[in-house]
């Protein structure tokens, strides 16, 4: 563990609400995390550095700015630059995740995923990091 | 750790809850993926398949999370094959396009056989309808005249509420704010109290709160003064005196409903596809149901399944002007009462009121703030439901009407026809009504109407319709329901009516009830299965009455 501190804050980013809805609430009720739900790349942007997350899972499909274009967005920006970074995707072949991590992300979390799971998923790739 | 052990059901009854949203959305999106390829021939457009590869995507994504992982799989399968085609810029060869159209086809097929895999969703849709009846509501009155604080707190009992009672706000505060009523009713020109001070000492109270409750205030003066304090303090009601029972309930009976309130139902159509999917990302965001429709061609379908409670509309749009639709949508007449509002950014205030001229309701100039739409649509919105909710009502009791009820059936066969879920209908009638109201008189008879619509509404679940069909008959359509345990239902209420103690002039009386129970099966219209639950009726009623039946099976499953 790589950490000097626990995991708390995530910020969840999903265009879909459905999704959105359901990992929120698994997020606050299976994983006990404060959680901030943004619906898309751009009010992510705008609302990171107010909710300083230990931890950002970004939807790679979206409208409007995609994934991997709001993780460039905020590695850009210093103070969220060294936020880690989990992409969700119903994409998971080796080299499709090789590719997310060459981009910066700590690792992928495939889509559709287990409510009941998504929060000790989350952590154990936070612990590893 | 009990407190662990509460917090996973309480997680695992609203993942129930959202898993059967999902499910009705998704027969939705289905219907509009096959919709969208029977009307394909031999080859597909890149525009058209480009939106189909978007919502499998979707279908992908979040299947499985909602307890259809079959679906999910197959829905990547075909996103994959869509997106092979989309980055080729390849015309799919014939074979494969219509391979590709029975693989989606089949999506229908997987749905309707995953009755028993998705744990969430199918399990419960037992439960839901079988989930204990809402604890009574909880009401606070503040009211200094002990008499009517007594005949009120007694009247709201017959209705099924929990009453407390207070002679003032000071005594009524550390109970409130321990243990916060569902509605709080309050007697504005306390004595020796003016009005700017209750409505001060509500604001207090509910800034000690951290929120506001449903507030009904109720006053002996006609004053507008008063009333203006009383819009002020954000009163919900406002009556005045003297208030009987059954007109307060009634009014704490439709706050209570707003606030379990069904999501408003909003369509958006604009041509600017980036800015209609941001205006319903904020819109969904607000708990606000929302949907896009890109092409004016596509707003009349939309809007059949949609049923939208209001409509966002840009004013200019290629071919067709907004003021064109909105003519277009008065012409159905369940829709001259929506309301419509055009979003645009036309500024001149000429043009404005022309556009308004042609039937839409109000104006909201692009660009709009976040904040402001949200809030434009929700006022609309409910004023709306008031609206139709009262066109559709029957005025003693506040259910359906006769004509709404059946109209709703139709609706709910259709539905449960189409999801492969049960359905049952009861008629419900008051046993020996004349000679209440010969023994009691009309206004006691109507109380005894009115407690049995209360007793119905309490105890069945908000999605099942209920209609006051006639005098003293009910009719209850209960979706999801199977005829066991419709039976279960209407016995438990039957019960509860006949422990009812009516009081009038010093003297008590009980009343009981007979009720018939039909339910559906493959090719049931929605006009038979009201006969025979009302053939089912006549049996209990000739058997001596006080009973529930179920229709003869052979009848019962026409």
């Amino acid at each position: 563990m790589n950490h000097d501190k626990d995991l708390k804050r995530i910020l969840y980013v999903e265009d879909e609400p459905d999704i959105r809805t359901i990992a929120k609430m698994a997020l606050e009720m299976v994983g006990d995390y404060e959680v901030m739900a943004c619906a898309s790349g751009a009010e992510a942007l705008e609302k990171v550095s107010g909710f300083a997350p230990d931890l950002i899972l970004l939807d790679v499909m979206m409208p409007g700015m995609d994934g991997p274009t709001t993780l460039q967005r905020l590695r850009a920006n210093p103070t969220t630059a060294a936020i880690p970074v989990i992409f969700l995707t119903a994409k998971v072949q080796p080299a499709e995740i090789a590719h997310y991590q060459s981009l910066g992300a700590l690792d992928v979390i495939a889509k559709p995923f287990d409510s009941m799971t998504l929060s000790d998923e989350a952590q154990r790739i936070w612990s590893h990091a | 750790m009990p407190d662990s052990t509460a917090k996973h059901a309480d997680f695992t009854a609203q993942l129930a809850a959202l898993s059967q949203q999902y499910t009705i959305q998704l027969n939705r999106t289905l219907d509009d993926l096959i919709n969208c390829v029977a009307g394909q021939g031999k080859y597909i457009s890149h525009v058209i398949l480009a939106d189909l590869h978007a919502r499998l995507h979707k279908l992908a994504g979040s299947g499985g999370t909602f307890g259809y992982p079959e679906l999910s799989r197959q829905a990547h399968a075909l996103e994959v094959i869509a997106e092979h085609w989309l980055k080729d810029e390849t015309t799919p060869p014939p074979s494969e396009w219509a391979e590709w159209k029975d693989g989606l086809l089949a999506l229908r097929q997987t749905l309707s056989s995953s009755t028993t895999a998705p744990l969430l969703s199918r399990m419960d849709l037992a439960p839901v309808p079988h989930q204990p009846f809402e604890r009574q509501a909880r009401i606070v009155l503040i009211e200094d005249d002990p008499a009517i604080a007594e005949s009120l707190h007694w009247g709201l009992k017959q209705f099924g509420y929990e009453v407390t009672c207070y002679p003032n706000l000071n005594l009524a505060e550390s109970a409130i704010l321990a243990n916060p009523p569902d509605v709080l009713v309050v007697e504005i020109t306390l004595s020796g109290q003016t009005s700017p001070n209750s409505v001060e000492a509500i604001h207090a109270l509910f800034a000690q709160l951290g929120h506001r409750l449903p507030l009904i205030f109720f006053t002996a003066q006609m004053d507008f003064f008063v009333r203006l304090m009383a819009a002020r303090a954000g009163g919900d009601a406002f009556l005045l005196k003297p208030v009987d029972a059954p007109s307060l309930a009634r009014h704490i009976e439709v706050l209570l409903r707003e606030r379990k309130l069904a999501p408003y139902r909003v369509l958006i159509v604009d041509d600017d596809e980036e800015l209609a999917e941001h205006y319903r990302l904020v819109l969904m965001d607000a708990g606000i149901l929302a949907e896009t429709v890109y092409q004016p061609l596509a707003v009349l379908e939309a809007m059949r399944h949609l049923r939208p409670d209001l409509v966002l509309m840009d004013l200019y749009m290629p071919e067709y002007t907004g003021a064109d639709l909105a003519r277009a949508i008065r012409y159905e007449e369940g829709w001259q009462g929506l309301p419509i509002i055009y979003l645009s950014a036309e500024d001149n205030l000429d043009r404005q009121i022309v556009a308004l001229g042609s039937g839409a309701d109000d104006f909201l100039c692009k660009p709009i703030s976040d904040t402001r739409l949200i809030a434009t649509v929700r006022t609309r919105a409910a004023r709306a439901r008031t609206v139709t909710e009262l066109m559709h009502q029957d005025s003693l009791t506040g259910l359906l009407k006769h004509a709404s009820i059946k109209e709703r059936l139709k609706q709910e066969l259709e539905r449960a026809r189409r999801e492969g879920t049960p359905l049952a209908v009861a008629m419900v009638d008051i046993d020996h009504f004349k000679k209440v109201n010969d023994t009691w008189g009309h206004p006691v008879g109507d109380q005894v109407i009115m407690t049995l619509g209360h007793l119905l509404r309490q105890h069945l679940r908000r999605s099942d319709s209920i209609a006051r069909y006639g005098g003293e008959e009910f009719a209850a359509i209960l979706p999801g329901c199977s005829e066991e345990y419709a039976l279960h239902l209407l016995e438990d209420i039957r019960k509860r009516f006949s422990e009812v103690r009516f009081t009038h002039g010093g003297e008590s009386f009980s009343v009981t009830l007979s009720a018939g129970i039909a339910w559906r099966n493959q090719n049931t219209e929605s006009s038979d299965l009201l006969t025979v639950a009302d053939a089912a009726l006549y049996v209990a009623k000739r058997n001596g009455r006080n009973q529930i039946r179920l229709a003869a099976t052979e009848i019962g499953s026409i």
